[in-house]
């Protein structure tokens, strides 16, 4: 009888103590068998290849396959979503200024990084009245104009930008969307 | 959409090459013929900009600032000089204006106080105004003092106005009829303004619950 197992355990202590003696009865396995069981388990823990879809592949790669292709959705996503709002914040915005005058206004400012070759100004023949039009994200746009390549100026009525850093007033316009 | 990532990535690429231009050694003459900026005040604009972001500050209106200034082809070192005023002044505008400001907050607050207006007409413009809504009320302030009014009626003014105000719509009304004239007629008509105004008391006055 052994010690550990209660006397009276009834049917439990029973089969348990069948259990003890059975495996105390069992060879232990010599120690080259144990060596090559371990090498082959070990060998199996390194090659997690697996075969599916018929091909074998690495279920590392799947995983990481998987996990791209789910960011990229949310991705998609999210894009697909903010962009509605994004465009809904656009507005366009007419800019003219009167200068019959020159020969070629050129529309300057934060918006085109202050290239006078980026928005060149159209004109009304009849009035002498330049003008175009840009699709501006809300902020606060400082701008200008530049009349025959040389001549800063800015629209008298429209909001001054206050400082003359530069020696002359910008001017300024705060679009809020649509 | 595609036009503006056109645009962002001009104005990006622009900018970066600017700053860059350091880096790599290039510009090692003053390039002011063809609207850049000499080397040394390249360096020191680099450093401002650098300076700025390390301190929360955008570093959008003082790219801006020196891309202005290289188009007007002013000389770097007058270019640095408003560049470090500029960040000085985004800085106290936001002390001003408070931590949860936005960009273009930050940017009206520092051409604001840039023309003349004092830290604490910028504060009262924010008790008015919550974060991310002030900056087209700094930027009317900015306009009515670069016309002539003074700093105190100014903001005097725009504060009862943007009071009865909660679109802009009021504020922008004023700006338009001080806009008509000159310094001594913008006065009038900002006076004038200001008498058509209905009480403010009794418009905040609460409804009457029976």
């Amino acid at each position: 009888m052994r010690d550990d197992v209660p006397p009276d355990g009834g049917a439990d202590a029973t089969i348990a103590l069948r259990v003890q003696d059975w495996y105390a009865q069992t060879p232990a396995a010599p120690e080259q068998l144990r060596v090559r069981i371990n090498e082959a388990l070990g060998a199996v823990a390194r090659q997690p290849a697996r075969h599916a879809f018929g091909r074998r592949v690495h279920w590392s790669s799947v995983g990481a396959a998987a996990a791209a292709v789910m960011l990229v959705a949310v991705g998609v996503l999210a894009v697909r979503r903010a962009r509605p709002a994004r465009d809904a914040e656009i507005s366009e915005v007419p800019f003219a200024i009167d200068a019959p005058h020159a020969a070629r206004v050129a529309l300057v400012g934060n918006f085109n990084q202050w290239d006078a070759r980026a928005t060149p100004m159209r004109r009304t023949a009849a009035t002498g009245r330049w003008t175009a039009a840009l699709r501006l994200a809300p902020g606060r746009h400082v701008y200008a104009y530049i009349l025959d390549g040389k001549t800063w100026t800015v629209d008298s009525v429209a909001p001054r930008s206050g400082d003359k850093d530069y020696g002359s007033i910008n001017t300024v316009l705060v679009p809020t969307g649509r | 959409m595609r036009t503006r990532l056109r645009r962002a990535a001009a104005m990006i690429a622009r900018a970066t090459v600017l700053l860059a231009m350091v880096a790599a050694g290039a510009g090692a003459q003053s390039v002011r013929d063809d609207g850049r900026i000499d080397r040394e005040s390249l360096q020191l604009l680099r450093a401002i900009v650098d300076t700025a972001t390390a301190h929360g500050l955008p570093a959008q209106p003082l790219l801006d600032k020196i891309l202005e200034g290289s188009a007007r082809n002013v000389p770097g070192p007058r270019i640095v000089a408003v560049v470090r005023q500029y960040a000085a002044a985004l800085g106290e505008a936001r002390t001003a204006l408070g931590p949860s400001s936005t960009a273009p907050e930050l940017d009206a607050g520092a051409a604001a106080l840039r023309s003349g207006v004092l830290p604490a007409q910028l504060i009262r413009m924010r008790a008015v105004r919550g974060p991310g809504t002030a900056a087209t009320s700094i930027v009317i302030l900015t306009d009515l003092v670069s016309r002539g009014i003074t700093t105190e009626r100014a903001s005097d003014a725009l504060e009862r106005v943007l009071r009865l105000d909660t679109d802009d719509s009021m504020a922008l009304a004023l700006r338009n009829a001080v806009a008509q004239g000159d310094a001594q007629a913008s006065m009038k008509s900002l006076g004038k303004f200001l008498d058509d105004l209905p009480d403010s008391r009794k418009v905040r006055k609460p409804p009457e619950t029976s």
